[in-house]
């Protein structure tokens, strides 16, 4: 079994935004090159990544983690921010949900990772970190 | 993320090009909700032609602009849908509060007949 990893640190500045869901897509396309996948890894690392700092780090200074590892037939991708945690995990799930709402905010961040990934898992200490992992499948 | 904007009567058409994610709605947010005050718009189409990726910030976006249409007594109509922005409008409901048409002509056709002009 062949396995490959790659970890990246980047400031937590929405311009990274792409930059994060691009370098995802460009590590899993040896694996799979099928644009609807790819597009499922851009979108589910751009709401992982966007609530690192609209929520995480609450659009002030910061920096996120991004880990990927792939095994022959599995993506796995890990995203990290050292803000303010979430408080209720479950809460936050909830599709429509939003704790901060604005006209511009849909609530579904974490739905989309979930129908868009096979896996989500979060791991959040409150005042310490947010850690999100998500693994896909490619089929 | 470009805005280009058109209109037809009072029906203010917007396409955005290029990716409609978190960082290019905080920096185009205004200049469509600007555009449609002023010159007192009241229904809106998008058109998302252009638009090579979208997340849910997109999707929040063109919600925002939904309410703008719905309290000027609009409708908000969606034109070119990708794959990419149909999964997303499942799980946000979008395609129960607007509709989707397959071509610009078609939207302003359908606004024209609500009475909505």
């Amino acid at each position: 079994m062949m396995e490959n990893r790659a970890f990246l640190k980047f400031n937590a500045i929405s311009g990274n935004e792409s930059f994060a869901r691009l370098a995802a897509a460009a590590f899993a396309m040896e694996k799979n090159s099928d644009m609807g996948f790819l597009d499922d890894i851009k979108t589910a690392v751009s709401e992982a990544v966007t609530n690192c700092i609209v929520h995480g780090y609450e659009e002030g200074e910061g920096e996120i983690e991004m880990e990927l590892r792939t095994t022959d037939d599995t993506l796995y991708i890990a995203i990290t921010d050292y803000g303010v945690g979430i408080e209720d995990i479950t809460l936050a799930r909830t599709p429509l949900y939003t704790s901060k709402p604005s006209e511009n905010r849909a609530g579904i961040g974490f739905t989309v990772m979930e129908m868009f990934m096979d896996e989500l898992e979060i791991k959040s200490v409150k005042g310490e970190y947010t850690k999100v992992f998500m693994s896909k499948n490619y089929r | 993320m470009q805005l280009s904007m058109s209109f037809y009567k009072n029906i203010l058409i917007i396409s955005p090009i290029g990716e409609l994610d978190h960082h290019s709605v905080e920096r185009h947010a205004g200049e469509a909700d600007r555009c449609f005050k002023m010159r007192n718009f009241k229904n809106i189409i998008f058109d998302l032609k252009e638009v090579t990726f979208i997340d849910s910030s997109g999707i929040g976006y063109i919600l925002g602009r939904y309410k703008l249409a719905l309290l000027a007594g609009g409708t908000t109509a969606l034109v070119n849908v990708s794959d990419q922005v149909r999964k997303l409008a499942a799980i946000s409901g979008l395609f129960k509060i607007m509709e989707e048409y397959p071509s610009v002509e078609a939207a302003i056709d359908s606004t024209l007949r609500k009475g909505n002009i």
